[in-house]
């Protein structure tokens, strides 16, 4: 299975670093604060920013054989 | 003989006088900008064994404005299978629309489309966005509109890292889909397209529209179908706040911190200065002194020295340098204690607009006038493509005008414009 990561304090480091070489600054200052507060929503919604999908050596046959044996 | 006579006649309308509540209506549209676009044939690697097909004459309808006609969009790459995925490389400096927003079309009904930009060709740091593209228009093309300054649904490795040398995009979608015309713009603020200014409490209000009737050797006399243009005058006392809009030579700037001229009255200290903490040094020159209990008001005006450093002043001088806040404004200390009346330029917050012959063509202001016959009888007029070519500037002491010259060009399909017979 794929993992599903996303690392919104890196992501907003790499926009907000970008931003310091934008061409248009007035601008860039708008852009920068429109990225922190999309990723405070998100991090308001989802408290644990990094999400880990199943090992991937994990499949789902072998978590239903667990709880058989648990059974 | 009186049965001969008839005083009965047909029932008619009469155009009522303009009145106060009656506006016309100003739509300003402008127009995207469309510099960082790139076509869908313009692929940089098909990834594993994925394979698609370039149409160059399949090209969506522009769903992105209003009213733009035109070729505003490029091909089709359609591809063999779900899933199958293509990278693109656009060669422009990513930091400028690194929080912008990535647009393309999709042909075809995918669920989801998946975006990865990158600042390498393996694409290891990555920022991936699954989004499901808008409702599909009559030619059966989506929009796909990632809003970048959002978090993308998830990263890979460091994310990826923004630069000038450009970015690599990975395309894929759950299903067969064809993408075209991909484009990057800067913020969400490029799709501001939009404006109404309206105009009312008018006192005139158009002319008349004149034909030329010419008459040419072995033809009948006939009009000129030659018109490029018709005139339309217009003046009234009120205006919304954002008529500006308007004049075509405006185009918002940039700067967000700018200055007023203020005049206030300060006592000179007993080094010879005062201090001014809210003064924009940032501007040269607006500055004036003048004393304030002078007999002579002729000489009571002084001039400014403009020296880098302090120097010694006559009494008729003045001179600025910075302070720790704001500036100091030196006097000769025959001043000190005195009164004076500074004008200068103090720090505010402004909107910045500038006028250049740049943005003419990219403005495009249609109009709708409404014209009342009777009770219920009204008659818009709509004119789809009109220029203004007189922009009013000028104040009176008198009650306020607002005189505007509109010259109504031809619009789609050579139609000057419209006219809707409103029943109720």
């Amino acid at each position: 299975m794929k993992k599903s990561n996303l690392n919104i304090d890196q992501w907003v480091a790499n926009q907000l670093g970008a931003l310091a070489t934008h061409p248009n600054q007035h601008l860039a200052n708008i852009l920068s604060s429109r990225v922190i507060a999309n990723a405070a929503k998100i991090k308001n919604m989802k408290p644990e920013v990094t999400v880990e999908e199943p090992a991937p050596h994990v499949t789902e046959k072998e978590e239903k054989k667990d709880v058989e044996l648990q059974k | 003989m009186s049965n001969c006579k008839s005083d009965v006649l047909f029932h008619k309308l009469s155009a009522k006088k303009l009145e106060e509540s009656r506006e016309i209506e100003f739509r300003i549209r402008k127009d995207l900008p469309d510099c960082k676009k790139l076509s869908a044939g313009k692929v940089h690697a098909f990834v594993g064994t994925a394979n698609g097909v370039y149409d160059g004459s399949d090209r969506p309808e522009n769903q992105l404005e209003c009213m733009r006609k035109g070729c505003i969009n490029s091909g089709t790459l359609t591809m063999n299978a779900a899933n199958d995925a293509v990278d693109y490389f656009f060669p422009y400096n990513a930091t400028e629309f690194s929080a912008g927003v990535l647009t393309f079309y999709v042909k075809g009904n995918p669920t989801n489309v998946t975006v990865t930009l990158s600042d390498d060709a393996a694409f290891t740091n990555t920022n991936t966005y699954t989004v499901a593209p808008a409702a599909a228009g009559a030619d059966g093309f989506r929009v796909v509109f990632i809003d970048l300054s959002q978090p993308p649904t998830s990263t890979e490795g460091t994310g990826w890292v923004p630069s000038s040398n450009g970015v690599y995009v990975r395309v894929s979608s759950d299903a067969v889909v064809g993408y075209s015309s991909f484009a990057f713009f800067d913020s969400i603020e490029d799709f501001e397209l939009l404006d109404v200014v309206k105009v009312a409490c008018l006192t005139t209000m158009g002319g008349s529209f004149d034909l030329n009737i010419i008459e040419e050797a072995c033809t009948e006399v006939q009009y000129n179908s030659q018109i490029t243009s018709l005139n339309f005058p217009l003046t009234g006392r009120q205006v919304t706040p954002n008529y500006h809009k308007l004049n075509p030579m405006l185009k918002k700037g940039t700067a967000d911190e700018g200055f007023e001229i203020v005049t206030v009255e300060k006592t000179v200290d007993t080094n010879g200065r005062i201090q001014l903490t809210d003064m924009d040094m940032a501007v040269c020159g607006y500055t004036a002194v003048q004393l304030n209990d002078a007999c002579d008001v002729a000489s009571a005006t002084l001039t400014q020295i403009n020296a880098p450093i302090a120097i010694t002043l006559d009494a008729s001088h003045f001179q600025i340098l910075p302070a720790p806040t704001g500036a100091y404004v030196y006097l000769n200390q025959r001043h000190a204690n005195k009164s004076v009346l500074v004008s200068y330029p103090r720090r505010a917050e402004v909107e910045e607009y500038e006028a250049s012959v740049n943005n003419l063509n990219s403005v495009h202001t249609s109009m709708v006038v409404p014209y009342i016959l009777g009770e219920n009888d009204k008659y818009l007029y709509i004119f789809d493509n009109v220029y203004v070519t007189s922009f009013p500037m000028a104040i009176t002491s008198d009650t306020a005008e607002f005189a505007f010259t509109i010259t109504i060009g031809r619009g789609e399909g050579g139609v000057f414009y419209r006219v809707l017979h409103v029943r109720g």
